[in-house]
């Protein structure tokens, strides 16, 4: 066992060690399944690029939610609500883009991506205040808080739209993204990349020492606090930039697929971002591939929907994957504890 | 005293839902799968009630009873697979609930699309005694009644201690298994216990459904439930208080004072804004435990 310097974040130093072997069988034994899932979606590509643009597609929001549970889950804190975040976060923007007569685009394509970071953090924060302040579980808090976006959204839409499409107003059109990718009527705007560059900070984030601290209040929030770290302030910053990111999972169909917030546009999306964090790991390849498998999965229960096969199917795929993979995954780390 | 029934009515599959989740909290199971299973079991009672009806000829309360039994048994193997998937396979909960509740959601959003609509109309077609109304009083006091059975239950009986006790942490399961008790045997058997009286509050809101049962009839039940148990874990008064202020909220003639009060104009009812008042409501109720352990604190120390 190596033992790492001690890990100095926020002011304090605690000693660190890693099972060197451990962590290396682990990630050869990862290795396996994520090269596989690799070598599926490039086949898949391969074969079909407007299936494999359509799979992007489907896979930025994905990204996001995955990242806005597996980032404070590492700090502690169950952000099962990332749907309702993302449903603020999505509202706001739709108001902004459709309401300002004034400013350059650029300014408020820039307003778009603040409010909509913004509102889903106030509502993750709303959920850690719950947490912290009234000692109340956040799992439940951020289930309530998601059902009383979605009334609260359903009634926004219901005051500004026409009455008819279930949708708010369009944005204005000089703020839609435009196509980076085309392929066969499937089209990829820079929110994918807003995605990658998420998923790229992560990647860094996790090599940094303050990701160590994390993990130290993740496992033990009374000894972290015991050894000088500010927990509270800590946690509640992690589950703001989770609530940032949900919020941001909602731009793609703001700004560019549809250019309105239509109701229930993000059904089961938060679960489906639950799913992706947990299938390959949480660590940032995992993320980015579960999300090109679970996106290539939608589009081709979409596909299959003109045969009669329900895309509901699809979900409970999702969730059949799930446990298999936490089961394989709990037998592994039951086996090795044994061993 | 319409006002009153409606109350009830609400309150109705509220109370059983909290019940259910109380049981599951007292084994240290949080189910987040608890509003699909309540679903599950709305859903199972509806095609249970058309087959038993159609096929087996049994009319009134014999059919009505029958149907119930399948989605009581859908329900406690819902809970049964729920608390197996968390104990034998050593899964988190929350990610088992999560997972659950995606596989049920998915069945049944399958089962909307196949098979559901025609079941509506057929079960309409059914005549049955009691009226969806009277149906939903009737829950209440069923409600009533599971939760002091329920309550009495955790006291008095000693399978039930037992549960509760091996519930409470890991140190009470190793106490548990050194006395000989079968910890995961006991959990999983009360497990599908609350997963059955979950399916009856399912139940309760097809009987009173006048509409067709959809996948969405749940309307956040189980997550309100889940809220509410962790009152009752502090009391039973402030969890049937809880349940009861949030039916009052929901009910339709407050919701019509609210829309007067407020005066909006005909035939513009913002009805998905006042939805929200329960939630609302759930949120403040949650932080009055701390609220009133730092009042008492600040008394106490003058």
């Amino acid at each position: 066992m190596d033992q790492v310097k001690g890990a100095r974040t926020f002011g304090a130093t605690v000693p660190v060690t890693i099972d060197r072997p451990a962590f290396e069988n682990a990630w050869v034994r990862n290795l396996g399944s994520r090269l596989v899932g690799l070598a599926g979606v490039l086949a898949v590509g391969f074969a079909d690029p407007a299936l494999l643009v359509a799979a992007i597609f489907n896979a930025t929001p994905l990204v996001l939610l995955a990242l806005a549970f597996s980032i404070p889950l590492r700090a502690g804190f169950y952000n099962i609500g990332a749907e309702g975040q993302l449903l603020a976060g999505g509202m706001l923007a739709a108001t902004i883009g459709s309401s300002a007569s004034v400013g350059s685009s650029e300014i408020l394509i820039v307003g778009c991506v603040l409010a909509a970071a913004l509102a889903g953090s106030g509502v993750a924060y709303l959920a850690w205040v719950w947490k912290r302040a009234f000692e109340v579980n956040e799992v439940v808090t951020t289930l309530l808080l998601t059902l009383l976006i979605q009334a609260f959204t359903s009634y926004l839409v219901a005051i500004s739209g026409d009455g008819q499409s279930m949708r708010t107003p369009l944005v204005r059109s000089d703020i839609r993204l435009v196509d980076l990718v085309e392929v066969s009527g499937r089209s990829l705007s820079v929110a994918t990349g807003w995605a990658i560059v998420a998923l790229a900070a992560y990647s860094w984030f996790l090599k940094t020492r303050s990701a160590v601290v994390f993990k130290a209040i993740g496992l033990n929030s009374t000894a972290a606090a015991f050894a000088g770290y500010r927990v509270g302030l800590i946690q509640g910053n992690v589950v703001a930039i989770a609530g940032g990111l949900a919020g941001l999972a909602s731009l793609q169909e703001i700004l560019f697929h549809s250019g309105a917030f239509f109701e229930g546009f993000a059904s089961g999306m938060g679960f489906t971002g639950i799913a992706v964090a947990l299938l390959f790991g949480s660590s940032p390849t995992g993320i980015g591939l579960s999300a090109l498998v679970f996106g290539i999965l939608q589009e081709v229960f979409v596909r299959l929907q003109v045969y009669g096969v329900p895309s509901a199917v699809g979900y409970a795929l999702q969730g059949s994957a799930i446990l298999l993979v936490m089961a394989i995954r709990g037998r592994r780390e039951g086996v090795a504890s044994n061993g | 005293m319409d006002n009153l029934a409606s109350v009830l009515r609400l309150a109705a599959p509220l109370l059983i839902a909290v019940v259910s989740a109380h049981i599951f909290a007292r084994i240290r199971l949080f189910n987040v799968a608890l509003e699909s299973t309540i679903v599950a079991g709305a859903v199972a009672f509806s095609i249970a009630w058309v087959v038993v009806v159609t096929e087996l000829g049994w009319a009134g309360w014999p059919g009505f009873l029958a149907a119930m039994l399948i989605a009581a048994l859908v329900g406690a193997s819902l809970g049964a697979i729920f608390a197996t998937v968390v104990i034998v396979l050593r899964i988190d909960p929350v990610v088992a609930g999560v997972a659950l509740g995606m596989i049920v959601a998915g069945g049944l959003s399958w089962a909307d699309a196949s098979m559901l609509p025609d079941i509506a109309v057929l079960a309409k077609r059914i005549a049955f005694g009691p009226k969806p109304q009277e149906l939903g009083v009737w829950f209440f006091w069923f409600g009533c009644l599971v939760s002091v059975f329920v309550a009495g239950c955790f006291r008095l009986n000693p399978a039930a201690r037992h549960a509760f006790a091996t519930g409470l942490d890991e140190d009470g399961e190793e106490a548990g298994r050194q006395v000989g008790i079968r910890i995961g045997a006991l959990r999983i058997w009360v497990a599908g216990c609350a997963g059955c009286v979950a399916a009856i509050a399912g139940v309760s809101i097809a009987a009173m459904s006048t509409g067709s049962v959809r996948p969405g009839i749940g309307a956040g039940r189980g997550y309100i439930a889940l809220a509410i148990a962790l009152l009752w874990n502090r009391s039973l008064f402030a969890g049937v208080t809880a349940t009861m202020a949030i039916a009052l909220l929901d009910a339709p003639f407050l919701k019509q004072i609210v829309e007067k009060q407020m005066g909006i104009p005909e035939g513009f009812k913002p009805t998905n804004l006042i939805v929200t008042l329960p939630y609302w409501a759930l949120l403040g109720l949650l932080a009055v435990p701390a609220l009133v352990r730092l009042l008492h604190q600040k008394v106490f120390r003058k």
